[in-house]
């Protein structure tokens, strides 16, 4: 028998998330093509840059997420809304994401404080290694995402469903200002994440979306 | 009973509970657990269905009969006789020949570290559930559909403490990757279960018979302990609003041989399962006799998601020592602060170096140590997917360590002192951790004989305790040489003795055989490969010196750990191609050169003792400024433009010469020969915070002799006009990198243009496109940190930049 955790009015709470930080991936997000390894630079000095920001993110990092599973109300022209709100999934990308779901999981991510933090205190001095541990940083808050993305899907598919892509405020027309809507619907605050006025996430590595649970063809 | 009973034969679990509930009127959404109140004659029927079509055990309906998941329905009151009710149900339904197990399942949250509810709330729990269908007389206990192992060991822990002789059976269940959904592998899975003294192992729900079938094979292959499966009936469809499972009873039955074959010795069914499927499966396999099973023998030892084995025709295993303040000031005072960015970053490099294992002590005096362990294990654990060893004197500590950990640790350690193994040997137990042995009392003694009756003794006790003879992996005692010479060479024959006559596996700590002698290095190399050629099976060793990782590759193909010799080519192959890397970059260059390809190649590093160099034997520091350093970070920019060279080049140059040019500035200024190219006011746009990218763009126009005044973010318009009049700016540089505040680059064009202000605005970041900037109006768009300076030359120079063709000038 199975249970689908997240369709409760609590959201699922992961506290800490184990990680690696794969080098191909940092390699690819400093847009350094074809190296799988940071040792194949044959720069040295930028070799060390990086694996030094690596390895500072390891020391900093803390992966905590949360989400929560709503039901699909109704499909209108301009929105879909949920029981929750009326006034979250709106847009035309909304629509084509979410006609054919009935639920719909949020979720936030977050890789924590501690890393934006030693950017800030390196700016000054140190600008290259804060920006090579600002996109470390940027990869590991998508990587966090993956990884509950990768337990969401398994409550999707266990309850018979397909899902659908992984969707953020921002993409196409879903406004960014749905963010706060989107935050306190997931209850974002139990792992520290919160947005400013101008829906910039706080922590800054941080992730929202939504998941849209399909009914098979 | 039941034990004996799968010596002789396969049994017959019962099948799916829920879909056949719904059919007789359970409304969905609706506990079923809430129907043993409500409506038992139905749970009856079913089970009573399940027994007549040949199951041997029935599970009672309570997997959702926990405090949470009841409370959810405000019947948490009712606990006792909800778990009460079911065990009668079944025991109606199946008759006096039936097995009652007694089903628990998840709690209904994460448990911690992974999750949200601290491990002994989840402990708490399951062991209320437990103790109510113990109380009720069930046959069995049956934890099941167990997402994760931290969860899972809470559960069965808990009900250990209230099961007594009662047996226990525990299911994990796996995705189609064949992986738990926290991602432990079906080896580890059935490791910790055994090691906690599960007495059958399986996997159930999830999947159907198709992806489980091979979890079951790596499970009959990682224990002993007869083994148990219930897939589903396929993968899931929605139809109609409600969830089905779509494979008929015979092809799913076809499975149910193939299961027997992998060496399951209890076979059922779980979600879309039915009495018919269970008919088929009776008929097929009732008595059969279980299928022989092969088992790789060791000691094991597991993380999370990976499982050790450590033990003879393996390979030898490092156990990293590095995590350990033992005469490191900064790492003490690093941990006694509570803060664990040393011991996380230690971990990390050890697993680098090619360290099998971590052993973790954090023992600083006048600490708290049970919570700096508790903390250092979920920190290291976060990072690093290697079993850990819990190394400390405190008991306290120790139980800290080992509720932190989800998976079987490694306990360092005990002697055989009575006094420390009552103390320990209990802990163990109780938390299914392997655990090293030291074979002394409080003296050490001399001889490998009497060492190795220390084992025996051990052994005599571990079983006192419960504790399984292949859970324990003795440490002979590495003695200082030194201080010990006769005895230090008693060790290996200990080794030799323990090897053949005991068969547990032996560790030892290295490093102590050479303390207090030169060239440490040769005595431990030469330690370690007689340790190994005696019969040695791991170390607690450092993982970062190379010259003993070669030793002790080499003498691995003498003992039987490095078939075809394999892993000792691939480490040769490896120090080859660094050594020919290292070759191919050295070649007599002079420091002007030098400094030239250190810029080209960002080795911030070693720039300034270059400078200082050059500088000292005589160069001009505006002849290094103009022909040597700012030519490296122009051909820098040329291998960008070509794609050679790419934006992290670029910044690490940028931050390279930045550094250079520190050293310079001075004597430039003095010399009055330094260059002004022209002056920049920098600022993120109100409401945005991000300026990283800014930042670096700053100090590349400031390399090629621009005046940057850097305003910060979250910049008013009033304020950046304010700092370009005092400064009297060429450019406004402009950075936004949300939708929501890009916007703000307008408002700063608008008053320019209107006011008719002297400067070039030129805008930048993740957000803003050409065509965005064309539309408001600015005199220039960088696209990243690699053009800022083009841009902002050309702006001086009178040309637009990066914009849209056709925009007003």
């Amino acid at each position: 028998m199975h249970t689908v955790k997240s369709r409760g009015a609590q959201p699922v709470v992961i506290r800490s998330i184990p990680f690696q930080i794969e080098e191909k991936r940092v390699l690819r997000e400093l847009r350094i093509p074809r190296l799988k390894y940071v040792k194949e630079l044959e720069e040295e000095g930028v070799a060390k840059s990086i694996k030094r920001a690596i390895d500072r993110a390891y020391t900093k990092i803390l992966g905590q997420g949360c989400y929560r599973t709503i039901n699909i109300k109704e499909t209108r022209q301009d929105r879909v809304t949920t029981e929750e709100s009326e006034n979250l999934f709106i847009g035309s990308n909304m629509v084509k994401l979410l006609s054919r779901c009935d639920h719909a999981t949020l979720l936030a991510t977050t890789i924590g404080p501690a890393l934006e933090q030693l950017i800030e205190d390196l700016k000054q001095d140190d600008v290259a290694d804060a920006y090579f541990l600002d996109v470390v940083g940027s990869w590991m808050a998508d990587y966090m995402a993956d990884r509950v993305d990768a337990i969401v899907q398994t409550e999707i598919h266990r309850a018979g469903y397909e899902r659908t892509m992984r969707y953020s405020p921002g993409y196409g027309d879903w406004d960014l200002t749905v963010q706060a809507e989107l935050l306190r619907l997931v209850g974002a605050d139990v792992i520290g994440v919160s947005c400013t006025e101008t829906s910039i996430l706080q922590p800054r590595k941080s992730v929202t979306a939504v998941i849209g649970w399909e009914r098979k063809a | 009973m039941i034990l004996e009973t799968l010596k002789q034969r396969v049994m017959i679990l019962d099948g799916s509970m829920g879909a056949l509930l719904q059919g007789r009127g359970l409304p969905a959404g609706y506990a079923p657990d809430l129907w043993n109140l409500e409506n038992p004659e139905a749970i009856r029927a079913v089970q009573h269905e399940y027994a007549q079509a040949g199951a041997d055990i029935l599970l009672t309906n309570t997997f959702g009969a926990s405090r949470r998941r009841l409370a959810e329905y405000d019947a948490y009151g009712k606990l006792k006789d909800i778990n009460e009710a079911a065990v009668v149900i079944a025991r109606k339904a199946g008759g006096p020949n039936i097995l009652v197990a007694g089903d628990i399942g998840p709690s209904g949250t994460t448990v911690q570290p992974f999750g949200e509810i601290s491990f002994d709330e989840a402990y708490q729990i399951f062991r209320e559930q437990a103790a109510a269908l113990i109380a009720a007389g069930v046959d069995l206990l049956a934890i099941e559909t167990m997402f994760d192992l931290q969860e899972m060991k809470a559960a069965i822990m808990a009900c250990n403490d209230v099961r007594g002789k009662t047996p226990l059976m525990a299911f994990m269940t796996f995705t189609q990757d064949g992986l738990a959904d926290t991602g432990t592998d079906p080896e580890t899975a059935a490791a910790m279960m055994e090691s906690l003294g599960v007495d059958i192992i399986g996997a159930n729900c999830s999947t159907g018979p198709e992806h489980m079938h091979p979890v079951i094979e790596i499970m009959a292959r990682s224990t002993k302990r007869p083994i148990a499966v219930q897939p589903n009936a396929g993968l899931p469809i929605q139809k109609d609003g409600e969830t089905v499972f779509p494979m008929a009873a015979e092809p799913m039955a076809q499975w149910a041989p193939k299961f027997h074959q992998a060496g399951a010795n209890i076979i059922g069914g779980c979600c879309g399962s039915t009495p018919e499927y269970i008919r088929r499966i009776a008929k097929m396999l009732k008595g059969k006799p279980p299928a022989p099973r092969t088992y790789r023998e060791g000691l094991r030892i597991t993380s999370r998601m990976k499982t050790l084995i450590i033990g003879p025709g393996h390979p030898f295993r490092i156990l990293g020592e590095k995590i350990n303040p033992t005469g490191r000031r900064k790492f003490a005072a690093a941990i006694a602060e509570g803060r664990m960015d040393l011991v996380v970053a230690e971990a990390r490099k050890q697993l680098e170096s090619g360290a099998d294992a971590l052993d973790v002590n954090v023992g600083v005096p006048l600490t708290d140590e049970p919570m700096l362990m508790g903390k250092a294990i979920q920190a290291i654990q976060n990072v690093v997917d290697l079993p850990l060893v819990i190394d400390s004197s405190y008991i306290e500590a120790l139980e800290q360590g080992l509720i932190n950990y989800p998976g079987k640790a490694l306990v360092n350690s005990i002697n055989a002192e009575q006094e420390r193994l009552d103390l320990i040997f209990p802990l163990v137990k109780k938390y299914g951790a392997a655990v090293i042995a030291l074979c002394a009392e409080d003296e050490i003694p001399e001889s490998a004989l009497v060492r190795v009756k220390n084992a025996e003794r051990i052994l005599k006790e571990a079983e006192k305790h419960g504790v399984r003879k292949e859970d324990i992996i003795f440490d002979p005692l590495a003695l200082v040489v030194s201080a010990m010479q006769a005895a230090s060479a008693q060790t290996l024959e200990t080794i030799r003795m323990i090897s053949r006559d005991v068969g547990n596996p032996t560790s030892l700590g290295l490093s102590n055989v050479s303390f207090g002698l030169p060239n440490r290095s040769i005595i431990n190399q030469t330690f370690l490969s007689m340790a190994v050629s005696a019969g040695l099976d791991a170390a607690i060793m450092s993982p970062y010196e190379e010259e003993l990782k070669q030793a002790l590759s080499a003498a691995s193909l003498f003992a039987g750990r490095d078939p075809d010799c394999k892993r000792f080519i691939d480490l040769q192959t490896t120090i080859q191609a660094e050594k020919a890397a290292a070759r191919a970059e050295s070649g007599p260059k002079t420091t002007e050169q030098t400094i030239y390809d250190t810029i080209v190649e960002g080795d911030r590093d070693s720039i300034e003792g270059l400078i200082h160099k050059a500088l000292a034997e005589g160069s001009d520091p505006f002849h290094l400024f103009v022909n040597v350093m700012t030519p490296g970070i122009r051909h820098l920019g040329d291998l960008f433009g070509a794609r050679k060279r790419f934006i992290p080049h670029l910044v690490a140059a940028a931050d390279t010469m930045k550094r250079g040019v520190a050293i310079l500035t001075p004597l430039l200024e003095a010399s009055g020969k330094i260059e002004h190219k022209g002056t920049i006011v920098m600022a993120t746009v109100k409401g945005d915070i991000h300026d990283i990218g800014k930042s670096v763009c700053a100090i590349m126009l400031r390399n090629f002799g621009f005046s940057v005044y850097d305003l910060g973010r979250n910049v008013p318009m009033e304020t950046i006009l304010a700092a370009a009049d005092e400064h009297s700016a060429d450019i406004i540089g402009l950075s936004a990198l949300m939708t929501t505040t890009m916007m703000q680059m307008k408002v700063v064009a608008d008053v320019v243009k209107e006011k008719r202000l002297p400067y070039k605005v030129l805008v930048g970041g993740a957000v803003v496109t050409p065509r965005f900037a064309t539309e408001i109006g600015v005199h220039g768009y960088s696209k990243d940190v690699g053009d800022c300076v083009q841009a902002a030359e050309a702006l001086l120079e009178g040309r637009t930049v990066g914009l849209l063709t056709g925009a007003p000038t």
